[in-house]
């Protein structure tokens, strides 16, 4: 026996654990000791389970063909002050009486930390659910293989009826997985009312733990609230899961050669559903909601006319099995009541549910007079601290003026002033539309967004937004001018403006000789040193050759043309044809020896 | 040849002569249909109007009446799962909307009857909500034609020289786009491109939602007749569903039915 802590405060909690290990035997007469002292907030008390051959020792000792192993964990609250000595728990195995050792608990005064807990706070509402494993030291819930093995978990051994015990599934493998394991059957939950605690879709998340001096990967696979229905042992039933991993499944177990994929079934898991209490109880037979619960009343208006509807909401907010609780409906007498409209809002913090069930009543004063609706109550116990209350919502007066009204005969009985469900359904049927006496009796309709054609007008928008885009980026690169084609273009221009210069020549007209002629060398030059050459004055631009690689020679030559050029536009009178012919020999001569040439960058230069 | 002609005549018109099934116009079910209908004879309406639906007849007007003749059967599960059709095939048809709020009414009063009170699914889905109004034709038209005007706006957008045209058309183009994913968004929302599963009605006045497709396996949950669900997967004579505010589990093919039609 052996508890989590020895020193708590007032209010404090700890887990007390008694473990037993038989051979050979039954551990059904195990005595707890005296725990009065304490309150006992749960008690679990999961299945034998069984291992073969093991050679694991026992009580007894030695290597048997059947163990048994069982414990007892309690999960107690300290009262009051004090030292508390926790005498042996005994087990009578065959005439003979085992004793476990005792433990002494240690019950400070509550400080700021061991201040009594608010009592509607569950205890296993305190850790972080998403994280928190089943102790690692305990083998219930699961059928132990080094391996990998599944566990089923459950928060409260012993619930009351009504009570929420929080299952969880565990996967524990000793690889990481690599792919998501398939539950091929899932837990069965004969006898309760069930709640998902986890979201539909989710990504499966990994913790570590140690067990049998082997590390595991722990992973949830499912997680759901469990409400009882009915007292005595109820099952949850094993769960079966297939774990396919491509390659290497075997693996994923530990082992080391690929194999087909693994099952793996859990161990069902029995829980004992005890009554309420009787002791306190506010009403011995009617429905008690097992949990926390607040209600209010409201109404939208509290002077209302005679024969005018107004609206009463109750609502109920709390932990539980919330869309279980029934609000009593309003009664007066000269009021017709309608059947309420009920809206649940379930929620599931920290894996405890709860929520607001909302009742919405129409209520019709037939007659003038003061009408009192309510007060609304609801039992209430509360699991942890084994108490009844009785959440209340205080009653509301009406107040109607004016003529009374008849009330229909159908919808209102005048015992209870409420619709009779027989009219309200034969009301419903009264709205019903006539049928319709001409159809086209479509046969087959598809939808314009199914049609094939659908797509592809849809598509033809981007697609030619993408087809103008790559247009638009081809125009404008044909646009950009090329400084690599540079000299090959103003060698094709130059040959034009040669040719344009013979003709200017045969036509004997000096003038446009000498332009064509300047225009093909400066087009020359500024296709080669990549800029304009207009701006230059002819020493500047012989300099700028020279430096940039083109000999003396040339360069003077070239300068020399260009300045012949300008001066005989300006004064060609005299020019003979045979002068322009050297003239044109000789920029031929030039533009040869320009093409030849490769200018060094500007910069280098 | 005195024998043999009546007997040529027999085999050619036992041969020529259709079934019971065939030999009926769709026109002439649908009217024998509605004369049950009219004589109050709901049974035999809602069945007429039930082979029409089976020999693949797709038009909200039959399923309207299907629905109406199943409501008086006190059948309302299949009432609602008929008018929820109707809404689907004609979004927007208020006397459908009508008679699913009737028939929701007429099951809560049904149930109340037997059980003190009673709980029964209302208002439409989301989708259903807010586009339920508008044809699928309309939205899937709007959704092509602003598709085309933006792109256009954008393709002369990148031509366009002038500065009092490029202004107009830059203000246009996200206007456009907006238009373009408001249409796109409800009609994905209609068509259900956006939804987990096949919706669907549960028929069965309690269903039982089990942990397998097995009679054998453990239930889960329980949902009531009239209850949206949708269907998630299927497994012979079982389909694994979702039921908001129930859970997932499943159950009997027969307990529930699918609000579209599996041509769509």
């Amino acid at each position: 026996m052996q508890a989590d802590r020895t020193q708590v405060e007032e209010g404090g909690m700890f887990r007390l654990q008694i473990r037993v290990h038989v051979v050979g035997g039954s551990a059904d007469g195990l005595e707890l000791p005296d725990l009065s002292a304490f309150d006992v907030v749960s008690r679990q008390r999961p299945p034998r389970v069984g291992f073969g051959g093991m050679g694991l020792g026992g009580l007894r000792g030695g290597a048997q063909h059947m163990e048994v192993r069982t414990s007892e964990s309690l999960v107690l609250r300290a009262r009051q002050e004090g030292t508390y000595e926790l005498e042996p728990a005994t087990l009578t195995l065959g005439g003979r009486t085992f004793r476990s050792n005792a433990v002494t608990i240690t019950v400070g005064r509550g400080g700021p930390g061991g201040a009594r807990p608010d009592p509607g706070a569950d205890p296993q509402a305190a850790p972080d659910p998403a994280t928190q494993l089943p102790p690692g030291d305990q083998r219930d819930g699961m059928q132990f293989d080094p391996n990998g093995f599944v566990r089923t978990w459950v928060d409260h051994g012993e619930p009351y009826l009504g009570q929420q015990v929080t299952v969880t599934i565990y996967l524990y493998t000793r690889q990481p997985l690599r792919g998501s394991p398939t539950i091929t059957q899932e837990p069965s939950t004969e006898g309760f009312w069930t709640r998902d605690l986890l979201p539909p879709s989710r990504t499966l998340s990994r913790q570590q733990q140690t067990m049998g001096g082997q590390r595991f990967h722990v992973y949830v696979l499912r997680r759901f609230a469990a409400f009882p229905l009915q007292t005595g042992e109820l099952t949850i039933g094993p769960t079966t899961i297939t774990v396919t991993q491509g390659g290497g499944l075997f693996g994923l177990f530990g082992g080391g050669r690929p194999s087909e994929p693994l099952t793996r079934t859990g161990v069902p898991v029995t829980v004992d559903v005890g009554e309420l209490p009787t002791e306190g109880r506010p009403d011995a037979t009617g429905e008690v909601h097992v949990g926390r619960l607040e209600l209010s009343a409201e109404i939208d208006r509290s002077q209302v006319a005679t024969g005018d509807a107004v609206t009463l909401t109750v609502t109920a907010e709390g932990r539980g099995p919330i869309e279980q609780v029934r609000v009593p409906s309003p009664e007066g007498d000269g009021l017709r009541v309608l059947q309420p409209e009920i809206r649940d809002e379930v929620t599931t913090p920290n894996d405890v549910v709860g929520g607001t069930r909302t009742y919405r009543w129409l209520i019709v004063p037939e007659r003038a007079g003061e009408y009192t609706l309510g007060p609304f109550e609801v039992p209430v116990f509360d699991p942890i601290d084994e108490t009844y209350t009785v959440a209340r919502a205080e009653a509301l007066t009406l107040t109607a003026a004016g003529a009374a009204v008849d009330a229909p005969a159908d919808d209102a009985p005048e015992e209870t002033g409420e619709p009779s469900p027989e009219a309200a359904e034969r009301d419903a049927l009264e709205r019903l539309g006539p049928i319709r006496t001409r159809s086209a009796l479509t046969r087959r309709q598809t939808a314009i967004a199914e049609q094939p054609w659908f797509l592809a007008l849809l598509a033809l928008g981007p697609l030619a937004f993408l087809g103008a885009l790559g247009f638009r980026g081809a125009r404008r690169r044909a646009a950009r001018p090329d400084p690599s084609r540079a000299p090959k273009r103003a060698r094709r221009a130059a040959k034009k403006r040669l040719s344009a210069a013979r003709r200017h020549a045969d036509a004997d007209e000096p003038r446009a000789f000498y332009a064509a002629v300047a225009n093909a060398l400066k087009e020359v030059l500024e296709a080669k040193l990549g800029h304009a050459v207009g701006s230059l004055t002819y020493p500047e631009l012989r300099r700028e050759l020279e430096d940039r690689g083109l000999d003396a020679e040339a360069a003077s030559g070239v300068v020399d043309e260009l300045e012949g050029c300008d001066f005989a536009r300006f004064s060609a009178v005299g020019v003979s044809r045979e002068e322009m012919e050297r003239c044109l020999d000789r920029t031929r001569g030039l533009l040869a020896t320009l093409h030849r040439f490769t200018p060094r960058a500007e910069e280098a230069s | 040849m005195r024998v043999a002609l009546p007997l040529a005549l027999a085999l050619l018109g036992a041969l020529g002569s259709p079934t019971t099934a065939s030999a009926d116009s769709l026109e002439e079910i649908y009217e024998r249909a509605n004369a049950a209908y009219f004589r109050g004879d709901y049974d035999a309406a809602a069945a007429g109007y039930r082979r029409l639906v089976d020999l693949g007849v797709v038009d909200p007007d039959v399923t309207f009446d299907l629905a109406v003749a199943e409501a008086r059967r006190g059948r309302y599960g299949e009432a609602i799962r008929f008018f929820e059709r109707t809404l689907w095939l004609r979004p927007g048809d208020d006397e459908a909307r009508e008679g699913l709020e009737a028939a929701r009414d007429a099951l809560g009063g049904q149930r109340a009857q037997s059980e003190g009170e009673a709980e029964v699914d209302t208002g439409p889905p989301l989708s259903e909500a807010v586009f339920g109004g508008i044809p699928r034709g309309v939205l899937a038209g709007a959704t092509l034609l602003f598709d085309l005007a933006l792109f256009g706006v954008l393709i002369a957008l990148l031509f366009a020289r002038r500065e009092s045209l490029r202004l107009g058309l830059g203000i246009a183009a996200p206007l456009l786009g907006l238009a373009l994913i408001v249409s796109g968004v409800g009609l994905a929302l209609s068509r259900g491109w956006l939804e987990e599963g096949e919706p669907a009605v549960v028929l069965a006045e309690r269903a039982s939602l089990r942990e397998g497709p097995d009679p054998r396996a453990g239930e889960r949950h329980q949902a009531r007749e009239g209850q949206r669900a949708w269907i998630l997967d299927a497994d012979g004579g079982w389909r694994l569903v979702r039921i908001p505010s129930v859970g997932r589990g499943w159950v009997e093919a027969e307990s529930i039915g699918r609000v579209r039609p599996i041509a769509h």
